[in-house]
């Protein structure tokens, strides 16, 4: 639920400190001593017209009114995205076709943050196309994730998809799909992608367990799912999850508590479909999506499921005794099996091609948590100086209703 | 509420002695008593004389007349019959509101202005009823008449119920439903109507009566010290009213009491009352003695 492109959260906050600010006023008002006389006769004749006692009541105080209004902006401004306004949006939008410009359209300014990435049907002969420069900070609702691929198109087609990749796409999404090597970005917008169909599956094929604390939280196969994820997610689960779904769509992804899909998959004609909520794309809290990305874009075209990880975290692979497991790649290691299996630790991203005895393994390495780009570290963050300006903007309101109530505060 | 000892000290009821009730004239149908009745009859003090018509009291024939003249004349008398007093005492909530260093507040003057003028009447033989009226009228007390009444007059008096606001306008609607002859009313207020002085002036105007208003007053109420912001609550009606006493607020609230004071003042004189100020702040019966200043009230 997103109001005015606040999260739940901002909404509360704002909604908290206006009634905190509600009640400081309530608290500075001015109290007139009550005082019992024989009579109003003559106080009615001399009283002057009563002025307001509060700021609330005084809008022809402009200063405090002013200053009032500046608050609810600053405030409004503080709890709203601080990143909507960064350079390049965090949306993310893979081809921005009819439908989904008209979506865009439709929800502009309205839509709690997320990304949307689509291949409709009428552009399904481009490819994967991001057009994210028709979206705006906070107009896309969901995750939408919609390869087509046309139904003659035989599965023996090559394997090597192109992706035209904009951007303004998240950097885990880019480094994911570049280190993929059956997996191409493409230079111009007019590249052939999937070339084969996905057929998901029926029933959850994850469940996100909360545990018994936050850092419990864990995903939970339940079955061979289509990509082998592992959300190591850190929210709590009150979060939107996807609505609106067709009934023959087959979730991937759901949450344990409400069992609200997150990530879910359908065929809509000839289409395969894959929608994903849109805050499992922000890519701090939810690394590992890009690599689902990644792994979607390969399975739906058809391709070998690779093997994910994310740099920095380990990689157990069961193994026979006393073997050795070569991995080629960015870095080339050579390990040896303990305790039953291999332990491996990437630390550069990209795909690595692990070779032992029992066969051979390609594995695809996540840059995790992406960097930031150099272009946003140059633009300053225009809501950094909010903080200040809201505490000026409070001092200069308690010295207003200070100059303006002294010696009647209580 | 006072009892009849701090109401009423020993000394209070000593210096009444020399005062008394005096009219011009007492509507004829009374009792015998002190004061002078517009007919002529059987009295002490000599009045006329007239040629005597059979059947007049050969006592009254006045013989020196028939031998300087050889008429007979008949010896008229000043007659002297009671006086109805109705005194019409404010109880209402502002009487009460402040009280003076010595305890005196507004409705303990009342009370003791009512005491004094119905031992002045009782002392004369006059005839006494007094009405409480807050929001209202309370009572009347039973009528009566001679000084021994005087005690048990004060303990009523003294019990009479407070409280509520001041309604001068049914008051004297009131009592001027009341059957009886016509004689004196005297009230005793601060007047301090929330319907101002129109419904005072409605209210003189059912009243047959010589009418004599007592407004007692307080020390500062003319100018109370009032300042910032203030909350005024009516002690009567709980109305509320607020305002933002500044500086200049005294003098304004000063004036409308002076402008209140003067319409008081006009409108006792159209309706031909005596209005007299008693101050609580200064002895009542030193007070009276100046209202009595020549021996009688003025009525």
């Amino acid at each position: 639920m997103t109001w005015l492109g606040l999260s739940p959260f901002g909404v509360t906050a704002l909604l908290g400190g206006a009634l905190s600010a509600l009640f400081v006023l309530h608290l500075l008002r001015v109290r007139p001593r009550r005082v019992r006389i024989e009579t109003l006769l003559f106080a009615k004749a001399a009283a002057p017209t009563p002025k307001p006692v509060a700021l609330w009541g005084q809008p022809s105080r402009w200063l405090a009114f002013l200053l009032g209004a500046i608050l609810l902006a600053l405030a409004v401004a503080a709890a709203g995205d601080p990143m909507s306004t960064a350079d390049g949006p965090s949306r993310l939008v893979l081809d921005a076709g009819d439908r989904v410009a008209a979506d865009v359209t439709a929800s502009r300014g309205v839509g709690p943050r997320g990304g949307q990435l689509a291949v409709p049907g009428a552009l399904a002969a481009r490819g994967l196309d991001l057009a994210a420069a028709t979206a705006r900070p906070g107009d896309v609702s969901s995750g939408l994730l919609r390869p087509t691929a046309p139904a003659s198109r035989p599965a023996s087609e090559p394997r090597v998809q192109t992706v035209v990749v904009d951007s303004n796409l998240p950097s885990a999404v880019r480094l994911a799909i570049a280190a993929d090597p059956d997996l191409r970005i493409a230079t111009d917008r007019a590249a052939i992608t999937v070339s084969r169909m996905g057929s998901p599956t029926s029933g959850p094929a994850l469940l996100i367990d909360e545990g018994s604390a936050p850092a419990d939280r864990r995903a939970v196969a339940t079955r061979d799912c289509p990509l082998p994820l592992s959300l190591r997610d850190r929210r709590g689960s009150n979060l939107t999850a996807l609505s609106a779904l067709p009934p023959t769509a087959v979730p991937w992804v759901v949450d344990s508590v409400s069992g609200a899909p997150l990530v879910a998959s359908w065929i809509e004609g000839t289409t395969p479909q894959i929608a994903c909520v849109a805050w499992l794309l922000e890519p701090l809290a939810h690394r590992d999506v890009p690599v689902l990305i990644d792994g979607s874009l390969r399975l739906l075209g058809g391709m070998d499921m690779p093997t994910t990880a994310v740099v920095g975290d380990p990689l157990s692979i069961p193994s026979l005794p006393q073997t050795t497991l070569s991995v080629a790649g960015p870095e080339t290691l050579t390990i040896s099996a303990s305790d039953g299996g291999y332990h491996v630790a990437f630390s550069e991203p990209g795909t690595y091609r692990l070779t032992s005895v029992t066969g051979n393994t390609t594995v695809t390495v996540a840059a995790g948590v992406p960097a930031v780009r150099p272009e946003a570290q140059r633009v300053p963050n225009p809501w950094r100086g909010a903080a200040a300006l809201l505490v000026i903007a409070v001092l200069l309101i308690a010295i207003d209703a200070w100059w303006h109530h002294r010696g009647r505060l209580p | 509420m006072d009892t009849v000892a701090q109401t009423f000290p020993a000394s209070f009821l000593g210096a009444l002695e020399p005062l008394r009730l005096r009219t011009r004239s007492v509507p004829t149908g009374g009792r015998f008593a002190s004061q002078r009745a517009r007919s002529k009859g059987a009295g002490i003090e000599f009045a006329d004389v007239r040629p005597y018509v059979p059947g007049d009291d050969l006592r009254a024939l006045d013989g020196a007349a028939w031998l300087r003249m050889d008429r007979l004349f008949t010896r008229l008398f000043v007659q002297e019959e009671d006086l109805p007093v109705h005194i019409l005492v404010d109880r209402s909530s502002s009487l009460g509101l402040v009280a003076l260093d010595d305890g005196m507040t507004k409705r303990r003057a009342t009370l003791q202005i009512a005491a004094a003028l119905a031992y002045i009447a009782l002392r004369h033989l006059d005839r006494v009823t007094i009405h409480g009226f807050a929001g209202g009228s309370i009572g009347p007390l039973p009528s009566t008449s001679g000084a021994s009444a005087f005690p048990t007059l004060l303990e009523r008096l003294v019990a009479l119920p407070d409280g509520g606001e001041t309604d001068i306008r049914q008051a004297c609607r009131d009592l001027a439903a009341r059957p009886g002859r016509r004689g004196m009313c005297v009230l005793i207020s601060d007047f301090l109507d929330p319907q101002g002085l129109d419904a005072l002036h409605e209210g003189l105007g059912y009243l047959k009566h010589k009418i004599a208003l007592i407004r007692v007053t307080r020390p500062g109420e003319d100018r109370p010290d009032l300042s910032g912001a203030l909350d005024l609550e009516d002690v009567e009606s709980g109305a509320r009213l607020g305002i933002d006493a500044d500086p200049s607020f005294a003098d304004r609230y000063a004036a409308a009491y002076r402008a209140f004071s003067d319409g008081l003042a006009t409108l006792a004189a159209r309706h031909g009352a005596l209005l007299h100020t008693v101050p609580i702040n200064a002895p009542v019966p030193e007070t009276l003695a100046t209202l009595f200043a020549h021996g009688a009230f003025p009525g």
